[in-house]
């Protein structure tokens, strides 16, 4: 792998094999770099908006309170949104992933697919639209409409590697229903359904910062009315905040999965 | 007037407008590809890079559509350029995600084979690589336009184009009688052009795939 | 061959040692090896033997860390890899078939890289997958994961040979077959290098399998030359058979190894499937033993006996017939004569024409004599027996 080599070389088995220790070693420090990063760029958008001059369309946006009320709502949003998804996302994929095993999984992946196509903003301004009631809730149903198939096919992708005959074996072996499930389903199957978490979040996440065109409150309201009063330092904020907040999000699902990945896969 | 109606009604705007959202999306998808096979080819012999490669590209995937497309509008004016960068970078994550597990899942012994049979690191790459990566590529393109497309609707909030537009001059007309119709028209018209891609992702793959890894 | 002089070897390696970042031991330890031209040499050793990497330094898949390796009189460190290896046949281990290429384009992978015409490659490939007895015309058009692990194994040795290389390394081709295929292509392998003259260098785990297709045998042990057959062996009569089976050396081992073309087959009365009375003349003649019955192309149909041919609601009666080819092993031909029920096989060309029978006692006698070689091959067999026994393995 070194460059010193005669470069029509190919690499040698126990030196592929050290440079993939490497970027075992590598892909850790960048896990546990990220929050490290997500830290800093609070910081620096903190410092950087204190020495702004404030003029009366930024004000308001960007005191301690208004930046508080739109995180919890984009939160709520979100929470309740995702929430949703996985709910009947989740058990969804996993009755799919049955099928998948037989004929109907190709029609499967092709509507989950389709189905990553419906524009969020579109189906968010329906749902306004339609109720025009509670727009915090309607916003989450909408993203939980969005996200549910995404859902339900990442996670029957995932727990297709979950082969039946390893259930069948198990039981075969004298593990109860419940035991084999503990110990075959559970352990292969969570990392699947975390993926469906993460896919759920993802969408919610970056579905709510639309809603704020519907009238939801929200970090999208930073970025709307920065793009609207072209003010930048208020589009900054509101992206650097939001970015954060999904990543951040984003993080957490993936040390869970990480964590759950039974250990040889 | 029945939604039926209505569509008979603003039938050729509802066509331009899709066909200014395909070809957004098309422009964005292809800009993708040849920037994660830029990165995926030259690469793809550096074990670390796998993971970080698709790390990367899950992580700009997650950051939402919106935070990206703000940014953007701090230093581009132009509305469609700004649209066409964001859904780019949405579209990076999936592309690469498939080139890296394409190009690293050709068969070591398939490689020895090509180099042993006096192929030089071109004709290797051009010959026995693209063309064994070639279906894990396709099927990242093919996430990756779908991606796109329902993200693609944004570009209305910084006017620029597709149907987004027909979907805010919906909610912009809320209350009217028609505000409905013109935004389920918007959103039906990104679903037609989702099954319309993925028909022709399925097409692609038939013409472009090798019969022996199909 | 190459066109270099008698005297000069096909192969030379000069005191060669290959040392791997992160490993104390060497891949391969000083090694000196010289391979003639037109030579067949097998390279045994166990995996981590080293046998892999001799290989690969031949071809420039790696670099020596000392020593020279010598093509022909020619050091390969001054020819260029790709150049060198469009020269060399080769073979890795799993033998990397191309997964998208058809068989042909598998096959003229090299002589495309040299720019042979279209009409030339057809050509090659259409000889080197008859020669390694595949169908060229139905095989060609086949994808890897059509073919069976044998016919892969028989591609993959194709593929190495394809652009007329004077040298060629095979990295265990015979691994994961089972064992009648392993010694079917081994003798097939043989055969085809009798005929090609190719200098030929095979990798493989188990010396005395490797002594079953080559008479030199090179043993490696963590990359050190352990034991060397005979270099100056007698070059084969280009038709001799190389089925001079050593310590395998049973009759039943020369079974698999010796193939249909090699006996002369027997005669049988024959008659005309289509001529009744021909039929019942020549079962008259043939005194309670069945008559074979040919098509109008004289392609074997069916045996029959006096009592098949009363008529019968069964449509024909008799037995259908069994044909094997001169590729056949006599252990293929055996099997199907104790499966046929007529204890014998008929026996046709390459067009499925009749040429004779192959019965019980054929087989017998040819195992009994072993002709014309037995001065020869049993003192050469008496040498590796001893090397073998000296070998730590």
């Amino acid at each position: 792998m070194s460059a010193g080599r005669a470069p029509a070389e190919l690499p040698a088995l126990d030196e592929l094999r050290l440079a993939r220790d490497a970027g075992a070693g590598l892909r850790i420090a960048g896990f546990l770099a990220v929050p490290a990063l997500l830290a800093l760029a609070c910081a620096g958008l903190w410092l950087h908006v204190r020495r702004q001059h404030l003029d009366a369309l930024e004000q308001p946006h960007l005191t301690a309170d208004a930046i508080r009320d739109s995180l919890v709502q984009h939160l709520v949003m979100t929470g309740l949104g995702a929430g949703a998804a996985v709910l009947v996302g989740v058990p969804l994929g996993m009755l799919a992933a049955r099928a998948l095993g037989r004929g109907g999984g190709r029609a499967l992946i092709t509507l989950g697919n389709v189905a990553r196509a419906a524009p969020a903003l579109g189906v968010l301004v329906l749902a306004a639209l339609l109720v025009d009631e509670r727009p915090r809730y309607e916003a989450a149903a909408a993203l939980a409409a969005v996200a549910v198939l995404p859902v339900a096919r990442v996670v029957a992708v995932g727990l297709r590697r979950v082969d039946r005959s390893l259930i069948e074996a198990a039981r075969g072996v004298g593990m109860t229903r419940g035991e084999a499930w503990r110990r075959i389903s559970l352990p292969l199957g969570l990392p699947a359904a975390l993926a469906g978490v993460r896919v759920a979040l993802g969408i919610a996440v970056a579905g709510a910062a639309l809603a704020a065109y519907t009238g939801a409150g929200g970090l999208g309201e930073l970025i709307r009315d920065g793009i609207r009063d072209e003010r930048d330092v208020v589009i900054l904020a509101g992206a650097v905040l939001l970015g954060v907040l999904a990543l951040a999000l984003d993080w957490f699902v993936r040390l869970a999965e990480a964590l759950a990945r039974p250990r040889g896969t | 007037m029945g939604f039926v109606d209505h569509l008979a009604d603003r039938w050729r705007t509802l066509v331009e407008l899709a066909g200014e959202h395909a070809a957004l999306v098309a422009i964005a998808v292809a800009l993708a590809t040849v920037v994660a096979l830029a990165l995926a080819i030259p690469l793809r012999r550096r074990p670390w890079a796998a993971g970080v490669l698709v790390g990367a590209g899950g992580a700009l995937l997650a950051v939402p559509s919106l935070a990206t497309l703000g940014l953007l509008t701090m230093v581009i004016d132009r509305g469609d350029l700004a649209a066409l960068i964001a859904l780019a970078i949405c579209a990076v994550g999936p592309v690469l995600r498939g080139a890296v597990t394409g190009l690293r899942g050709v068969d070591p012994a398939t490689l020895e084979a090509a180099s042993g049979a006096g192929m030089g690191p071109g004709a290797r790459l051009m010959r026995i690589e693209l063309p064994l990566a070639w279906p894990a590529i396709l099927a990242g393109m093919r996430v990756a336009t779908a991606i796109t497309l329902g993200i693609g609707a944004i570009a209305a909030v910084i006017d620029g184009p597709g149907l987004g537009e027909e979907i805010l001059l919906g909610l912009s007309r809320d209350g009217a009688s028609d505000a409905l119709d013109i935004a389920l028209g918007g959103v039906l018209g990104v679903l037609v052009l989702g099954i319309l891609f993925e028909a022709a992702y399925a097409l692609a793959r038939r013409l472009t795939v090798p019969r022996g890894i199909r | 061959m190459s066109g270099n002089g008698a005297g000069v070897p096909a192969i030379r390696l000069e005191g060669v040692t290959r040392t791997v970042a992160g490993r104390e031991e060497p891949v391969v330890s000083e090694l000196t090896l010289e391979v003639g031209a037109g030579e067949l040499v097998a390279l045994a050793g166990p995996e981590g033997s080293g046998k892999s990497t001799v290989l690969r330094l031949v071809n420039r898949l790696v670099e020596p860390t000392a020593g020279s390796v010598v093509l022909g009189g020619e050091a390969v460190a001054g020819i260029d890899p790709d150049r060198l290896r469009r020269r060399i046949g080769y073979l890795p281990p799993g033998l990397g078939l191309f997964p998208h290429m058809t068989v042909a384009q598998n096959v003229a992978v090299t002589p495309r890289l040299l720019g042979w015409s279209k009409e030339r490659m057809d050509e090659r490939v259409d000889e080197l997958l008859g020669l390694l007895g595949m169908e060229p015309k139905a095989d060609r058009g086949r994808h890897p994961r059509e073919l069976t692990p044998a016919q892969a194994a028989r591609v993959g040795i194709a593929r190495a040979l394809a652009a007329e290389p004077p040298v060629a390394l095979l990295d265990d081709p015979l691994a994961g077959l089972e064992r009648t295929d392993r010694d079917l292509l081994a003798s097939r392998l043989a055969r085809v290098q009798a005929r090609l003259r190719t200098t030929l260098v095979v990798a493989m785990r188990d010396p005395a399998e490797a002594a079953g297709l080559a008479s030199r045998v090179v043993v490696l042990k963590r990359g050190k030359l352990v034991s060397d057959g005979p270099s100056g062996r007698a070059e084969p009569e280009p038709q001799t058979l190389p089925a001079d089976v050593p310590e395998l050396g049973s009759a039943l081992a020369r079974l698999a190894l010796t193939h249909v073309g090699d006996l002369e087959p027997g005669e049988r009365i024959t008659a005309m499937e289509t001529d009744p009375d021909g039929t019942a003349e020549a079962l008259r003649r043939s005194g309670g033993r069945p008559v074979l019955l040919l098509d109008i192309g004289g392609r074997p149909v069916r045996w029959v006996r006096a009592r098949d041919l009363e008529p019968s609601e069964d449509g024909p009666g008799g037995t259908a017939a069994t044909v094997v080819d001169d590729d056949v092993t006599l252990q293929n031909a055996l099997d199907a004569m104790l499966t046929a029920g007529v204890g014998a096989v008929a026996v046709v060309d390459e067009t499925g024409a009749y040429r004779g029978v192959l019965d019980f006692d054929l087989v017998a006698a040819a195992l009994r004599d072993e002709p014309e070689e037995a001065g020869p091959s049993a003192a050469r067999r008496g040498g590796r027996r001893r090397r073998r026994r000296g070998a730590p393995e």
